[in-house]
């Protein structure tokens, strides 16, 4: 795999981690609103984020697991690294819900409404990645 | 490149979000 190659590697696993975050954290959201009436901005806060770490460990330790039956031997450092790194966008996805539940603990809006932005900077995020991917598609 | 290649991830991945939307109200009105 030449350099361009691995680069354009790196860069579709990265879109591919951002679209799993983003549904991760509508399920999330989805598990939020089903209470909505008793959920604290705080709380919400909470569940996005330890959510996305969670799901970011998990991703990658598996992507890892997997790595080391496949080569049949130990899944050198720099491979561990990377499969942290780029898997980091699934906390990543996880940044525009945190925000809006975080202003909403600061009274900007209401719990609920809070979640049904959180919803909506999600959809706008796979529309965006939509975009960036049909850039590239030939 | 066709304007379907173009728009085909924009329009999947906005109704995925849209169906997640929708069931997750669909789920609140039970």
């Amino acid at each position: 795999m030449g350099h361009a190659d691995a680069e354009r590697h790196v860069t579709g696993e990265k879109y591919a981690e951002y679209v799993y975050g983003t549904i991760g954290v509508m399920v999330a959201v989805a598990g939020l609103n089903a209470g909505a009436h008793d959920v604290r901005a705080t709380n919400a806060v909470v569940v996005v984020l330890i959510g996305a770490l969670a799901t970011w460990f998990a991703h990658a330790f598996s992507h890892l697991v997997g790595e080391r039956v496949k080569r049949q031997g130990p899944v050198p450092r720099e491979r561990i690294v990377a499969a942290f790194a780029t898997s980091w966008m699934i906390v990543v996805a996880a940044v525009p819900a945190t925000v809006v539940m975080v202003l909403s603990g600061l009274g900007l809006w209401s719990v609920s409404t809070g979640l049904s932005l959180a919803n909506g900077t999600a959809v706008v995020s796979l529309a965006v990645v939509g975009v960036l991917v049909g850039r590239v598609s030939v | 490149m066709t304007l379907w290649s173009r728009v085909r991830y924009v329009v999947i991945l906005t109704v995925i979000g849209t169906a997640i939307v929708a069931l997750e109200a669909g789920a609140h009105r039970l």
